[in-house]
């Protein structure tokens, strides 16, 4: 059987912080705890021709992520792929998700 | 999505079991408190909420949340909140109260309203509420029928400057409010086939991924991007949008209505305009372009920063695009010019033919009419009044656009002023319901404090004991949170039912407590038994109960576009627009009667670089404030450690050149100083903002300090509006310079 | 109840209802033959075509 993963476009991941919260709901942790976090790049220039800058989010899994087990086996998606609000993060097998990520750039893939 | 719903098994249900849970499908909003109504299911346990979700059936938010509803737990659950009826006891700001019943608190307003009744007149009397609420149906109701006063307000709202200049500018020229066309009017969102993806949104003055104003959810804009569509933003600040935009103008704050009139003067100098629409279905486009040569890419450029080329390229591009929207927001309003601003924007959009069409810029109104109890209007109620009566609305008499804006109010620097002078009558009454007075709407805090204390009799209702309470109120009333009421929503579509699910302690509803009051003092106006029955009669324009509404848990009314060709705009059925003249006014002969500038043009700020050069030596920094955070809806949710986790402190966002220049560091405390005060915030060093230009965030108190005076939660301490002025509007009365003042910042 | 007349008007989700005290104005005014523009009632021409416009009966 495949792993299951979490496949993320952080062309569009707007930083909303929901998956962060989402998920310390669903595990119930407290301060300082996450189960995926928010990486952030940026922002700055990208050169000085033109205006175009970096300002790049990521939410990645630590540890703690079980990918919601439970939430999946009642037929739910987990908190975090529900909630984000930019519905950025696909949760699936690995597989699948690898046929996804070739399709377009800024995309990334974790397997908790 | 449809597999999704088969596995949960649960599809279409409006209430079942999970465990020990009760689950609920039904719609939030406020409090805690935002500007959407967003569809959840609520997870409770007995009286108790445990956890809330987003609804995935629901073609809304898709099953999406933001943080703050995610941790609205937290609120409802917290155990400081208001309980009961509380009466002062000590002297105000002592934070000493005495429980009392219901009925003892209704009794001490009863007496109080018709006391002033008899010695003062009901327009003593004014109400105030907070932005994008329930209670902004409720409240207007409460004050023009029940206390008989035409005076509700958004409380000291300097210039009104919350979407009231805009929705006065669309009155007047457009004659009906509009919105971009994400497909939220249709069940079938983006699948509907009339529906087209816009080419190009231009994002004006607001980061709606985060603020959600006005009845929009800001990451449908996101799905529209997926989707192909181009930004254009304008904003002093990189926000996420301008990150991914293709044209980011970033302009000197407070200067809004020179990039619009460029943008103007390029579009209709280059004849990039629709001419079919202009001619159809405008009125005034020559003198319009006569007023817009004053305005040359490169002279905008002079006073707003903005090149004069990105301007011109911008204007090209948005034009071109069809279909095009703009997604405007607070900072149109928050200016002197507001009106002019928002005019501008109006007339982009309309010469550009984008009004009404499929994903260009709606012209909307409430799902199926209901809009008592359901939307933001503030006249229910109003036009039982009598002419004289409404003729005491303050502010009225010097600023006629407030007579006929939509979604007009009592001026909330005029209610100051009168408070202050007692003329054109003393203020012996000031009701306050879900809204934070000097902490979050009001500008220059010290002076609306001040003034506050002055008012004879003070009640504030609200779920939470906020600053404002604790200095200003005899009488604290508890009020229920979303959760804890059933009530309605629409603003805009679709029509939602909003269920009770809880009861804490001894809170009542804000539609419970305007029912009680309205049937003792002026019970005609108050024909209904219960809630219900009043919720009932506000229905009856979709033909449906609350229990069916509820069973069906929302509603989707039928969409229509270019609803001026059809006649579906006018009251007399004919084709054109709500307006005077039936057509999009560029020029307003309206404004000429009432002695304004038919024409939009730019006026500065009261204090800025290019009004006092001279104040620029002591204050050198432009600061502009309130952008919000994702974690706070205004002055709300401080109280939740969740959210204070992700967000401990005020931040003021400053560019690491400047802060290098005072040796500031990130992390470090500041002190934010000009002519009217200081206040404290944390530095957040940020190349996305102008180096000329520093950000401060509003709004902020601290639940966890002491409630009494003179600390009163850290009231002064991180305070933004210390900072900025009341009664500077322009001449419409309408907008002031919230978010562009100036300045100088030091390590604390 | 008045209340209830004017707010039923959109009753058939026909969205003819005046809710806004603007719509007074807006009705009173008499549409030019012409070019369709709708003019104060005391105006003999209209003021975007020139047009003289019918008195309103």
């Amino acid at each position: 059987m495949s792993r299951n993963g979490l496949l993320i476009d952080y062309e569009f991941c707007t930083g909303c912080h929901s998956c962060e919260a989402a998920c310390k709901k669903e595990l119930n942790l407290p301060a300082g705890k996450f189960g995926i976090k928010l990486a952030k790049n940026g922002p700055f220039k990208l050169n000085e021709v033109d205006d175009k800058w970096e300002l790049t989010y990521v939410p990645v899994p630590t540890q703690l992520c079980n990918l919601c087990g439970d939430r999946v086996a009642s037929g739910k998606k987990p908190n975090c792929v529900q909630h984000c609000q930019a519905s950025v993060i696909e949760y699936g097998p690995v597989e699948e998700l690898a046929v996804k990520l070739n399709n377009k750039a800024r995309q990334v893939l974790f397997i908790p | 999505m449809s597999d999704d719903k088969k596995a949960q098994g649960n599809s279409g249900k409006v209430q079942w079991q999970e465990g020990d849970l009760t689950v609920t499908r039904t719609c939030s909003w406020t409090a805690p408190g935002c500007h959407d109504g967003c569809s959840v299911l609520y997870y409770t346990k007995g009286n108790k909420l445990v956890k809330v979700e987003g609804d995935p059936e629901s073609q809304y938010n898709f099953g999406r949340l933001c943080m703050r509803c995610l941790n609205q737990p937290e609120l409802v659950n917290d155990p400081n909140r208001v309980k009961w009826p509380m009466k002062r006891i000590g002297e105000r700001g002592e934070n000493k109260w005495e429980r009392v019943t219901w009925d003892e608190a209704y009794d001490i307003i009863e007496k109080n309203v018709r006391n002033i009744w008899r010695d003062y007149g009901p327009e003593s009397i004014v109400t105030a509420i907070g932005t994008g609420r329930n209670t902004w149906s409720i409240v207007p109701k409460l004050t023009y029928s029940a206390f008989k006063s035409p005076n509700f307000s958004m409380g000291f709202l300097a210039g009104d400057s919350c979407y009231l200049p805009r929705a006065a500018a669309m009155g007047t020229m457009i004659g009906d409010f509009f919105i971009v066309d994400a497909s939220q009017l249709d069940e079938r969102r983006y699948a509907n086939p009339e529906w087209k993806r816009p080419e190009c949104i231009i994002i004006w003055g607001n980061n709606p991924i985060i603020s959600n104003g006005d009845g929009f959810l800001g990451h449908w804009i996101v799905d529209m991007m997926k989707m192909g569509t181009k930004l254009i933003v304008v904003d002093p600040y990189l926000t996420w949008f301008a990150s991914r935009a293709d044209y980011w103008l970033q302009l000197r704050p407070g200067t809004d209505a020179t990039v619009v009139l460029a943008m103007l003067n390029v579009i209709i100098e280059e004849g990039l305009y629709d001419k079919d629409f202009v001619d159809k279905w405008t009125y005034g486009l020559d003198k319009l372009a006569e007023r817009v040569k004053e305005y040359s890419p490169e002279k905008a450029e002079e006073i707003s920063w903005v090149p004069a080329e990105k301007i011109r390229e911008a204007a090209r591009f948005f034009a071109k695009a069809k279909p095009a929207s703009v997604q405007w927001g607070l900072a149109v309003d928050t200016q002197r010019a507001g009106v002019s601003v928002a005019n501008g924007i109006c007339a982009l959009v309309a010469i550009t033919g984008n009004l009404d069409v499929p994903g260009g810029q709606h012209l909307i109104r409430t799902a199926f009419g209901v809009d008592r109890l359901a939307h933001v209007s503030s006249d229910w109620g109003y036009g039982e009044l009598s002419p004289e009566m409404r003729a005491k609305r303050i502010g009225t008499d010097k600023y006629p656009l407030f007579k006929y804006g939509l979604c007009a109010t009592a001026r909330g620097d005029s209610v100051l002023e009168a408070i202050e002078t007692g003329r054109p009558y003393p203020v012996q009454m000031y009701w306050f319901e879900s809204t934070n007075l000097f902490i979050c709407t009001a500008s220059e805090a010290k002076r609306v404090y001040k003034a506050m204390k002055k008012v004879p009799f003070v009640v504030c209702v609200d779920p939470v004991l906020t600053p404002s309470a604790v200095a200003f109120a005899d009488l604290v009333l508890p009020a229920a949170m979303s959760i804890e009421r059933s009530s309605l929503r629409t603003w805009w579509t679709p029509l939602r039912s909003i269920s009770k699910i809880l009861q804490y302690e001894d809170c009542k509803t804000d539609e419970e407590i305007c029912l009680d009051l309205g049937k003792r003092l002026n019970p005609e106006q108050f024909p209904w038994d219960t809630v219900e029955d009043m919720i009932d009669w506000a229905l009856k324009p979709a033909g449906v109960t609350y229990k069916e509404l509820e069973a069906k848990v929302m509603m989707w009314p039928e969409v229509h576009y270019k609803k001026y060709e059809k006649g579906l705009l006018r009251e007399d059925g004919e084709p054109g627009f709500n307006t005077d003249t039936g057509l999009v006014n560029l020029y307003q002969d309206i404004f000429d009667e009432w002695g304004l500038d038919p024409l939009p043009s730019h006026m500065e700020p009261p204090y800025s670089p290019i009004s006092t050069p001279q104040l620029m030596k002591e204050y050198p920094l432009i600061l502009t404030a309130g952008s919000r955070p994702w974690e706070f809806f205004h002055s709300e949710h401080r109280q939740s450690a969740t959210l204070r986790e992700f967000h401990p402190n005020p931040r003021l966002t400053i560019n690491p050149e400047t802060a290098e220049k005072l040796d500031i560091k990130d992390g470090d405390w500041v002190w934010i100083e000009n002519n009217l005060g200081k206040v404290k915030q944390v530095a957040v060093l940020d190349p996305g903002i102008d180096p000329r230009v520093v950000h401060g965030e509003h709004a902020w108190w601290f639940p966890e300090k002491e409630a009494a005076e003179p600390t009163l939660f850290g009231a002064f301490e991180s305070n933004i509006n210390i900072l900025t002025t009341q009664c500077t509007t322009g001449p419409t009365g309408y907008g002031a310079p919230l978010k562009n003042t100036i300045c100088k910042v030091y390590k604390a | 109840m008045g209340e209830n007349e004017k707010f039923d008007m959109n009753k058939d989700n026909t969205n003819k209802f005046t809710n806004y005290s603007f719509s007074d104005y807006a009705s009173k005014n008499v549409k030019c033959p012409s070019c369709g523009m709708f003019n104060p009632p005391k105006l003999e021409k209209c003021r975007r075509c020139g047009t003289p416009v019918p008195k309103n009966g």
